[in-house]
C-alpha cells in the first residue's frame, strides 16, 4: 500500500468512530432493519437496492419508467408496421402513390439516362431535404433544393442529382398533388423507376433492403484512390483544399445497371467548419442555368436573413439552389453565394454557402460549405 | 427480540444473546464486511469475530445503539483483514477504489508535524461531518464508512449518478481543505 493509501486509511479507520447519529440519519437504521427481519442467509453476497431508503418500491409505483416503455413500444410497432407497408410489393402503387402522375413517366425517362438517382423538384418549392452531411448552411432557412435548375425550371426532365448522402438516404418531401420534374429517387429508399420497370419486366422489384426489410444505403464507402480513379467524375475532385481541411469521408453510388460510378460525395471538415462536394453526371439533359446578368436571381448578399421573407417568389429557387454554367463562373459569383450573414453566422465565423457548377463533358459539381470565397473558388480550377 | 432484552442477555452471560443478535443483525453485519471484503469466506469470519468481540466487550459496555455499535465492530475487523490482505498488493472492488479516493482528501504533509493521534482525528473528522449539509453527509458515509457503490447510493436516495460523483468530489475536496486548515498530518 502507498503511503498515501495508507493515510487515507487512517481516515478509513477513524471514520469508524463518526457519531452514530450521523449513522442513523444515512439510512442505516433501515438497513439494519431490513436485514435483520430477512436474516444473514437472504443477504448474503447480494447488495439490497432501496429507492430512497425507504424499502423497496413495489414494481407498479414505477409508473413512469413503464409508461416510457410502452410508448417506445408502441411508437416502435406503428414505425415497424408502417414500414413494411410502404415496402410491401404493391407493384406501381409506390410511384403512383408517392407524386403526380408523372411519376411514371419521369421514371422511366430517369432510367433510360443510365440509371442516375434523380429526384424531382416541386416548381418554386425546392423542398427536398438534405442528408445530415448536407445540412442546410446556405440559405439554411429554406432548406436545400436539389438540383433541378434555376428559374427556367419548368420542365426540365433530368437535373443532376441533388444532394444526397449515403446513410439512410435523403427523404423528399413532394408535396401530395404537386408535379414533379425529372425523375424521382431517394437514395435510400425503394427506387421507383427501378420498381415500375421491375414490375413491367415482370421481375422481382428490385428492392434496396436487406432480408430483414432495413434499407442499404445505395451509398459505398470507398477510398479517395478509389475516387480518383473513377472516370470522368474523378477528375473532378480537387487536389488541393483550404488550408486545416481534412478528408472526412468519401462515398460512391453504384449504378445498378452496369456498375458504373454515377455520384462521387466528398466531405473535409476542419473543425466546425466543412466541405461537400457532390459530383455526378447530368446526363443527357443539362440542367438550366442561371443567368448570371440578372443578379437578382443568385446573389445572396441581395438579401438579408430570413431568406424567404426577402427572396421574391420568382427567385426562390434559384437563390436558394443556383446552377451555373461552367464558362459563367468567377470568383466573382463565388463571392455572391459565399457570404456571411449578418447576424447569422451560426457555428463558425467563416462565410458559407452553396452551387452548383454544370461542365460541358455532363457533369456537374455541386458545393455546399464552408469558406473564403478565394478558398472555395480555388476548388473549381480554370480549364477544365 | 428487542435491543435492550438481547443486552440483558449479554449482561447474564446467556448465550443465547448472540443467537438473537445473529438472528438480529447478521445480514446487517454480514453486509458491512462484504463490501470491504468481497471475500464471502472472510466476510462470514468477521461477522462471526463480531459476536465474540460484542460477547467480550458487554459488560461493561451498554451500547444505546446496538446495532450501530456492532457494526462499527465489523467494519473495524473488516478494515484489519484487509490492510492484512492488501499489504503487499494491490487488490480489486470498492474498498481499494474508496481508499484510492479517500487518498485525495490527505493534506500535504510538512516534514516537522507530528502524525495526529487516532482520536484527534476521529473528532475532526465528527466535526466535519457535522459541518455538512445532511445529503452530502449521508452520501459520503455511505461511500465511506458503507463502502457501498455509486449505483447503490444514487439509487438509495434517488440521485443520479453523476450527481453522486459530484458529491463525493467536493466533499472530499471539502475534508482536504478543512484538514490542511486544521494543520493536520496523518
Amino acid at each position: 500500500m502507498s503511503d498515501r493509501n495508507k493515510e487515507a486509511m487512517r481516515i478509513m479507520e477513524a471514520l469508524s468512530g463518526v457519531d452514530l447519529e450521523l449513522l442513523e440519519r444515512c439510512g442505516a437504521k433501515e438497513d439494519w432493519e431490513f436485514q435483520g427481519q430477512e436474516g444473514k442467509d437472504h443477504t448474503r453476497g447480494k447488495q439490497k437496492r432501496r429507492a430512497g431508503g425507504k424499502g423497496r418500491k413495489p414494481i407498479w409505483q414505477y409508473g413512469r419508467a413503464w409508461a416510457a416503455c410502452i410508448a417506445l413500444l408502441m411508437v416502435g410497432a406503428v414505425s415497424w408496421g408502417a414500414f413494411r407497408f410502404v415496402t410491401m410489393p404493391h407493384g406501381s402503387s409506390w410511384s403512383d402513390s408517392k407524386a403526380g402522375g408523372t411519376a411514371d413517366g419521369a421514371a422511366q425517362e430517369a432510367l433510360t439516362e443510365g440509371g442516375v438517382m434523380e429526384e424531382g423538384l416541386e416548381a418554386g418549392r425546392g423542398n427536398v431535404s438534405e442528408d445530415v452531411a448536407m445540412p442546410g448552411e446556405g440559405p439554411g432557412d429554406m432548406g436545400q433544393g436539389s438540383q433541378e435548375g434555376g428559374v427556367n425550371a419548368g420542365e426540365s426532365g433530368n437535373g443532376s442529382a441533388g444532394g444526397q448522402a449515403g446513410g439512410n438516404g435523403v427523404t423528399q418531401d413532394t408535396e401530395a398533388g404537386s408535379k414533379v420534374e425529372g425523375g424521382q429517387g431517394s437514395a435510400g429508399g425503394v427506387s421507383p423507376g427501378a420498381g415500375t420497370q421491375a414490375v413491367e419486366d415482370g421481375r422481382q422489384e428490385e428492392d434496396f433492403t436487406t432480408d430483414r426489410g432495413t434499407p442499404v444505403s445505395p451509398y459505398q464507402e470507398i477510398t479517395k484512390e478509389q475516387a480518383l480513379s473513377v472516370e470522368v467524375l474523378g477528375a473532378y475532385i480537387p487536389s488541393q483544399l483550404p488550408a486545416g481541411y481534412g478528408l472526412e469521408s468519401v462515398k460512391a453510388k453504384i449504378s445498378q445497371e452496369d456498375g458504373s460510378t454515377d455520384i462521387l460525395l466528398l466531405t473535409w471538415t476542419r473543425g466546425m467548419d466543412y466541405i461537400t462536394l457532390y459530383i455526378s453526371k447530368t446526363g443527357t439533359t443539362q440542367p438550366a442555368t442561371v443567368d448570371v446578368d440578372r443578379p437578382e436571381t443568385y446573389d445572396l448578399r441581395l438579401y438579408g436573413i430570413p431568406y424567404g421573407e426577402t427572396v421574391p417568389e420568382a427567385y426562390r429557387e434559384s437563390v436558394m439552389d443556383p446552377v451555373f454554367a461552367w464558362e459563367d463562373m468567377s470568383l466573382e459569383i463565388v463571392e455572391s453565394r459565399v457570404v456571411s450573414p449578418e447576424g447569422d453566422a451560426g457555428d463558425t465565423d467563416t462565410p458559407r454557402g452553396n452551387f452548383t457548377v454544370v461542365y460541358p463533358d455532363g457533369v456537374s459539381v455541386r458545393f455546399t460549405g464552408r469558406g473564403t470565397p478565394e478558398e472555395i473558388w480555388a476548388l473549381f480550377p480554370v480549364g477544365r | 427480540m428487542r435491543d435492550t432484552q438481547i443486552l440483558d442477555l449479554y449482561w447474564t452471560r446467556d448465550e443465547q444473546a448472540i443467537v438473537e443478535t445473529q438472528r438480529s443483525y447478521g445480514g446487517y453485519c454480514y453486509s458491512i464486511a462484504f463490501r470491504i471484503l468481497q471475500v464471502r469466506e472472510d466476510a462470514d469470519e468477521c461477522t462471526n469475530d463480531t459476536w465474540l468481540r460484542a460477547w467480550n466487550c458487554i459488560p461493561p459496555k451498554r451500547p444505546s445503539r446496538l446495532a450501530l455499535f456492532l457494526g462499527t465492530i465489523t467494519r473495524n475487523l473488516s478494515l484489519d483483514r484487509w490492510k492484512g490482505r492488501h499489504t503487499m498488493k494491490r487488490g480489486k472492488g470498492e474498498m481499494t477504489l474508496a481508499l484510492d479516493e479517500l487518498a485525495e482528501c490527505v493534506p500535504d504533509k510538512h516534514s516537522t508535524e507530528e502524525a495526529v493521534e487516532a482520536a484527534e482525528l476521529e473528532r475532526l473528522l465528527n466535526a466535519f461531518l457535522h459541518s455538512l449539509p445532511e445529503r452530502e453527509c449521508n452520501v459520503f458515509l455511505r461511500r465511506y464508512w458503507y463502502v457501498e457503490e455509486y449505483g447503490s447510493i444514487a439509487e438509495r436516495y434517488g440521485l443520479k449518478l453523476n450527481t453522486v460523483k459530484t458529491i463525493l468530489h467536493r466533499t472530499r475536496g471539502k475534508l482536504r481543505d478543512y484538514l490542511e486548515r486544521e494543520g493536520i498530518a496523518l
